[in-house]
């Protein structure tokens, strides 16, 4: 009982640490000191239409899993790390949505900063799971505290993810430029 | 359809998709759909367009 109120409190002062984090991260960048960032009337149409299909792999994926806790159906994930796939999922498909159509940067984006950005990101979700993988606490169990890793396993497979559409994306854009 | 009105205005002007993009205030992304097709921009967008490129909406826009 100690122990998970400690882990509680422990994420709820990561997640606020966090959120300051980002905050600082994303004024550093965008182009105009902002923490919003701004779309053009494509841009945001796209977004709009991301956000419908993120939402209902959401409602759809909770769904599945409400079937199968009713069919007495378990899976080998703890219970915290199958929600925080839900949204991650919700979020992938988002991004990749609007990735895949060619909103890769807002309009005060700066792409630079934002690659700075993101490998800081995929850093810090590398140096847990390689401190489990060397400590050998990492194992996909039903004690939350050895199975924590799996945020950032999760959170490294939507970035992968999410670079590969990005990549493919960025070819074929290449590929049909005009200009000129 | 595509925009070739458009497309051969811009180059008239001797403007990139990325130069136009930028006097109007949309993405380079954003441009290139207009001039395929890809896109319909709005009224607002469509005048910022004329107005960069010194034409009217009959010029660009309009199709007989």
């Amino acid at each position: 009982m100690e122990r998970s109120m400690a882990m509680s409190m422990g994420m709820a002062t990561g997640l606020m640490v966090g959120l300051i984090l980002v905050i600082v991260l994303l004024k550093f960048a965008n182009k105009d000191k902002k923490v919003k960032t701004e779309y053009d009337e494509r841009q945001k149409a796209i977004k709009n239409k991301g956000y419908v299909f993120g939402f209902y792999t959401m409602v759809g994926l909770l769904a599945i899993e409400s079937i199968m806790s009713m069919a007495e159906i378990s899976i080998p994930i703890p219970g915290f790390a199958v929600f925080f796939a839900d949204i991650i999922v919700g979020i992938t498909v988002m991004c990749g949505y609007a990735v895949w159509n060619g909103v890769y940067w807002g309009m005060n984006n700066d792409p630079k900063r934002y690659a700075i950005v993101f490998s800081i990101a995929i850093i810090l979700n590398i140096i847990p799971i390689a401190s489990g993988i060397i400590s050998g606490s990492f194992s996909v169990n039903a004690d939350p505290m050895d199975s924590l890793p799996l945020y950032n396993v999760l959170v490294l497979a939507m970035f992968a993810v999410l670079l590969m559409i990005m990549l493919i994306r960025y070819i074929a854009d290449r590929m049909s430029r005009e200009e000129g | 359809m595509k925009n070739l009105k458009l497309k051969a205005a811009r180059a008239g002007k001797d403007l990139s998709q990325e130069d136009l993009a930028k006097i109007c205030g949309v993405s380079r992304q954003t441009m290139s759909a207009i001039e395929k097709g890809d896109y319909n921009p709005t009224i607002n967008l469509c005048i910022s367009i004329c107005k960069a490129l010194d034409l009217t909406l009959n010029d660009l826009f309009w199709e007989e």
